[in-house]
């Protein structure tokens, strides 16, 4: 008996509330209909709760640990020496090298003004000096081979954890003015110069992102700018970022206005 | 047996008695259908305690080991992120090393602190600290945790934790708050908690390797 009760008074409470929203919202008196009326709406900043609990007994003992750090007072001390510091060996590396770049592209120089001169072999003599010239190249080339890879071995041994994205896919459509990269509340917005736009009308490819990122995974929302583009809303990529490695990601935007759910991507690493 | 019954609740079968001694009003719910619904809580309750508890446990390190995982993180978040605060974010075993230790970072550029918590060599987590925390950055060199806790171990600790049935709490280097003499200094705090005893800190000068202070509270 008692449940058929609520049940009537659910119901008719229910149906009071939907009779009541069909009704239009009554004027406001003194208050023109086409008016602008601003509202202010408060929402929470969203929080990410943390995977695992960190720095607890500072969390925990934070008023003592402040009142303790509040009684100090810093001093800087700037001392200023003249003492040699020592060099970078790869400095001097360098220096060698562009010196052996040199060397070769003389070589490679007189052997070119000797070629222009002989337009015609007359012995064999002269066929053996033509095999030595070539040698001589070939040498060079292993020479350059090894500068190349040593300069390599140089920029991927000091790499850092950084992020670079890249666009292409715009050739024949409307190109964004820019584009917004977000995460954590942290928003760049990155405006393509005149350089990147041409490159992008061209079917090539424009860099628009190359920064230090913390070794994670990260969830970035790319939100592309200008025109019809501001209609797509914001694209979530996630990807994971190695320590001490350049992570490339592409975005290919050739279907972006047209699939408007997720973006070509593709990631690789250095 | 009882602890089953007990378990299943009034609606299990008695051995010796009908299953409706209870108030006839209350629905009863059959005993497959309990047994089931307690066997899947168990497992699931289980399985949340496991996972909670940490049940793939990465090796463990010193906190030093950790250090350039976190300053690589904390360079990529800001060029003058420097030192300020360190503790372990799981348990030290008694040979100092943690499976996490947390660092703390402070930027004078940004004006924030962030911490970095690093498991197996790879960063496990990233935070902004939810509070102002305008501390001093430690100084470069300090000793390891595995040689401020054998310092501290044997100085007090080893004798506290026989004689109250203590454990080794926390773990911590700061510098400026705990010595109060030298505020200078940069030094691990070891803090070990009893049941049946207050707390004993004891501070360790991170660059001689020495107890300087211990109190209890």
């Amino acid at each position: 008996m008692m449940r058929t009760t609520f049940l009537l008074v659910l119901l008719l409470a229910i149906a009071t509330r939907a009779h009541g929203a069909d009704k239009p919202a009554p004027a406001v008196a003194g208050v023109p209909a086409d008016s602008v009326i601003e509202t202010l709406k408060v929402q929470r900043e969203e929080i990410k709760a943390p995977k695992h609990e960190s720095l607890r007994f500072l969390k925990d003992h934070r008023v003592f640990v402040r009142s303790q750090l509040d009684r100090l007072r810093t001093q800087v001390t700037r001392e200023h020496t003249n003492g040699v510091q020592i060099l970078d060996a790869r400095y001097l590396k360098l220096q060698e090298m562009s010196a052996a770049i040199a060397a070769a592209q003389d070589t490679i120089g007189g052997e070119q003004a000797r070629a222009a001169q002989q337009s015609l072999l007359s012995s064999v003599t002269e066929l053996g000096k033509l095999e030595a010239s070539l040698d001589l190249m070939d040498s060079l080339l292993v020479d350059e081979r090894a500068r190349l890879l040593w300069l390599e071995k140089d920029f991927v041994g000091h790499q850092e954890t950084a992020l670079v994205i890249v666009i292409r896919g715009l050739s024949g459509q409307a190109l964004p003015t820019g584009i917004a990269i977000s995460e954590d509340n942290e928003v760049t917005h990155v405006t393509l110069s005149a350089a990147d736009r041409a490159s992008l009308a061209q079917g090539g490819i424009a860099q628009i992102f190359h920064e230090f990122v913390e070794p994670r995974t990260h969830a970035l929302q790319v939100k592309l700018e200008g025109g019809a583009w501001d209609t797509r809303p914001a694209s979530v990529v996630t990807l994971d970022a190695p320590r001490d490695r350049l992570t490339f990601l592409e975005l290919d935007l050739s279907s972006a206005l047209t699939a408007l759910s997720s973006l070509n991507t593709r990631v690789w690493y250095r | 047996m009882n602890l089953i019954r007990a378990l299943m609740g009034p609606g299990s079968v008695h051995p010796g008695g009908s299953r409706y001694a209870r108030s006839h009003r209350e629905p009863c719910t059959s005993p497959p259908i309990r047994a089931l619904f307690f066997i899947t809580s168990l497992f699931f309750f289980t399985w949340c305690g496991a996972t909670w508890a940490g049940d793939n446990p990465s090796p463990p390190f010193s906190a030093r080991a950790g250090l350039d995982a976190a300053v690589n993180a904390a360079h990529a978040w800001a060029t003058d992120a420097q030192l300020v605060y360190l503790e372990n974010d799981e348990v030290v075993g008694p040979d100092g090393n943690a499976g996490r230790w947390g660092y703390l970072f402070y930027s004078e550029n940004r004006g924030r602190a962030r911490g970095y918590s690093i498991r197996d060599g790879k960063l496990d987590e990233a935070a902004d600290l939810d509070f102002e925390l305008d501390a001093p950055p430690v100084s470069t060199t300090w000793i390891d945790s595995n040689a401020a806790l054998a310092a501290a171990e044997k100085k007090a600790g080893a004798e506290y934790c026989l004689a109250n049935n203590g454990r080794l709490a926390t773990m911590l280097l700061i510098r400026g708050a705990f010595h109060e003499r030298t505020p200078d200094a940069t030094t691990w705090a070891i803090v070990y908690t009893s049941p049946t005893a207050p707390a004993l800190f004891v501070v360790v000068d991170a660059a001689k390797g020495e107890v300087v202070r211990m109190w209890r509270g």
